[in-house]
């Protein structure tokens, strides 16, 4: 049975794509199929991680490949559920959409809370919203950095959540998009988790998906989300990556603008064995702006890697990309930041800021800014700095009484806290200070 | 209620404080004057504790306990507050915010119970208007893109919040055009009260004219070469410090 043949089951990932042997007639049911059969290509021929990919580092892809994976779908109880859903990350108060391995769970979720103007589209009635369709039909296999993980995606991808907000609407209610995942103790689980939100012309709308593990078991979460701002939409997302210690992720964020849209993203990592997400966005049309944020915490070691990549295509678009890591122990970071400003897109404004703050001797952050002019007149800053906790701020606070332990933590919080603060809605904004911000602060 | 017994202090290998000996008793107001480089904020900043500082030999008593055996925090709860020269800036911290922390750990300290949100409020916006301070200023972060008089000033706002025991102001006129002095010198007369001390470091004399010590001391290449009454700060300002470096 084809479903049987496209799971991977108890091999490595290169096993697996070497004995994917599809015919184009194994996928003809439907469109989904095309969509597969795509993937596999994609799988097969043109994108298997080797040594020499230059988008993240060949260490940490090896880890991920020399395990061995399994699809299926593990035993999960209701009181584990529960029990995730009281966690502080997940319990911002806002409606909430579950899934847990990847598919839905209606009885968790908060289907009849969703706002009015929010469809969440089941993939059987995609057809029914054309507009929706085309996009995700066209955008589906689009390039991305990670060819080989998007690929698998696409190939395993049962239940994506797909919302669509209704042209002129402006949802102020944010969503959350819980994403559950429980692993095992043998092969490792892939879990393919997949939000697509298209906002119609004029709409504003506002998402945010986090993941968050079911137990301390090996899985990997091969994440996909697609965003479609249509022109003059506001849209709002925020990625949580709150994965157990033995947990891989590996995310892909693509965004597409159309002109006029206003675009604000943040990925904030807390917790995972290895972490890669990349955030895309291509800014398609004139006076799109898009703020990208990100905030990424590492322990122990603990290796987590943000590569995002800004396509300035139109004139007068605005980006800032301004992403910051705490790193202690012997964790490892990565920031890759590239903008492409193209020929025609005079009077671009972008500015990119990497700022890590290491807290003991043996973390490493590797940034990288890279900025790609094609324009004449354009106006584009960049700038990365590493450093300690300043001993002239410490002893101010000393100073005024301040117990060092407390110093410490009140400015590893108030370092974070420039990128959390930026986050609109309240509920969740408070939710990751306590949560993210105590964790680090606490050491 | 405070005894520094020839005191000997070591920085980077330099000997800066080369045998001070001074006692400051409750309700007193100290000038501390002197050449650059005499030693004067070192002496500020190794009695509020900063680290960095090689204590050689030498003394200091404190309300009758070892100061030098306490760390900056301790000190600041038994009342010792420094007013600095440079006050740091600490972008993401909102200066109400952290003078609350402040606050309430020297409460604590004191077995005190902490302060309520609204009478904390109070509390900085009565301080805030004494000294004239833009109360937008309050929620700002501690210091950050404030004018130079403005962080001065903001240390003794500081100060007037936290009501030490012993207030020690490093050079905090220096960098002030004479309105904004005057604005922080008034502030810091405002406090003066029998339970409380002060020891005023400055370069220039014109600070004096508003914050009128009772004892001014000229420290010279790390000692104090010379003490007399207010009228000692006057004299200097007609015959400088050149012949304190002498001998």
């Amino acid at each position: 049975m084809l479903e049987n043949r496209l799971i991977p089951h108890g091999e490595k990932l290169a096993d697996y794509a070497a004995r994917l042997e599809l015919t184009r007639d194994d996928f003809s049911r439907n469109w989904l199929n095309e969509v597969q059969f795509t993937a596999a290509e994609v799988i097969k021929e043109k994108g298997f991680p080797h040594s020499k990919l230059e988008s993240w580092e060949f260490s940490q892809v090896r880890k991920v490949l020399s395990d061995t994976y399994n699809g299926s779908n593990p035993q999960v109880s209701r009181e584990q559920i529960s029990e995730a859903m009281n966690k502080p990350l997940a319990r911002t108060g806002l409606p909430s959409l579950v899934f847990v391995n990847g598919s839905l769970d209606p009885e968790f979720s908060d289907l009849q809370g969703l706002p009015e103007g929010l469809k969440l589209i089941p993939l059987a009635k995609l057809a029914q919203y054309t507009d929706v369709y085309d996009w995700v039909r066209s955008s589906w296999v689009a390039g991305g950095q990670e060819k080989f993980f998007k690929g698998l995606n696409l190939m395993l991808t049962r239940d994506p959540a797909v919302l669509y907000a209704e042209p002129g609407l402006k949802i102020k209610q944010e969503i959350q998009i819980l994403f559950l995942s429980a692993g095992s103790t043998g092969d490792r689980l892939i879990v393919n988790p997949g939000t697509f939100l298209f906002a119609g012309e004029d709409s504003e709308v506002s998402i945010v998906e986090t993941h968050i593990s079911l137990d301390e078991n090996k899985y990997l979460t091969n994440a996909h989300t697609m965003i479609s701002g249509r022109k003059n939409s506001v849209v709002k997302h925020v990625k949580v990556i709150a994965e157990n210690s033995q947990a891989f992720h590996l995310g892909c964020i693509r965004a597409d603008l159309e002109s006029g849209t206003s675009f604000k993203t943040h990925t904030i990592v807390r917790s995972g064995k290895i972490v890669r997400n990349e955030v895309d966005t291509a800014l398609n049309g004139e006076n799109a702006g898009a703020e990208l944020y990100g905030l990424y915490l590492a322990e122990d070691t603990q290796h987590v890697e943000n590569s995002t990549c800004i396509e300035h295509n139109k004139p007068e678009g605005i980006s800032r990309e301004h992403y910051k890591g705490i790193l202690n122990d012997k964790s490892r970071a990565v920031f890759r930041g590239r903008i492409v400003v193209a020929e025609d897109a005079q009077k671009t404004d972008s500015k990119q800021n990497n700022n890590n703050l290491l807290l003991s001797r043996d973390a490493r952050i590797n940034s990288k800014p890279q900025l790609e002019i094609y324009a004449d007149d354009v106006s584009c800053t960049h700038g990365a700095t590493v450093g300690q906790l300043e001993d002239e701020k410490i002893f101010y606070l000393q100073s005024r009484g301040i117990s060092l332990q407390e110093a410490n933590a009140l400015l590893i919080r108030a370092f974070g806290n420039e990128i959390i603060s930026r986050i609109d809605s309240e509920p969740l904004r408070l939710v990751l200070e306590e949560e993210i911000l105590s964790a680090v602060a606490g050491k | 209620m405070l005894k520094i017994k020839n005191l000997h202090v070591k920085a980077d290998g330099k000997h800066i404080l080369k045998g001070v000996n001074l006692e400051v008793k409750f309700g007193e107001v100290h000038s501390i004057m002197g050449p650059n480089g005499s030693g004067k904020s070192t002496l500020a900043q190794v009695l509020a504790g900063r680290p960095g500082y090689e204590i050689v030999e030498g003394e200091v008593w404190y309300k009758g306990e070892d100061l030098l055996e306490l760390a900056p925090e301790e000190r600041a709860r038994e009342g010792i507050f420094l007013a600095f020269q440079y006050p740091v800036e600490i972008p993401g911290v909102a200066n109400t915010y952290f003078l609350r922390a402040a606050l309430n750990a020297q409460r604590k300290h004191r077995g005190e119970r902490e302060i309520e949100a609204g009478e904390f409020l109070k509390l900085v916006k009565e301080k805030a208007a004494m000294l004239k301070m833009d109360t937008s200023l309050l929620s700002r972060p501690v210091n950050e893109g404030f004018s130079g008089g403005e962080k001065k000033r903001n240390e003794i706002f500081h100060m007037a919040v936290l009501e030490p025991v012993l207030g020690i102001l490093d050079e905090t006129d220096s960098g002030l055009d004479i309105d904004a002095m005057k604005v922080v010198a008034e502030g810091v007369t405002s406090l003066r009260s029998p339970d409380r001390s002060f020891i005023v470091v400055t370069h220039y004399q014109r600070l004096l004219d508003y914050i009128v010590p009772d004892y001014v001391h000229v420290l010279s290449e790390g000692r104090i070469v010379k003490s007399g009454d207010k009228s000692l700060a006057l004299e200097l300002e007609k015959t400088g410090y050149a012949w304190a470096n002498k001998g």
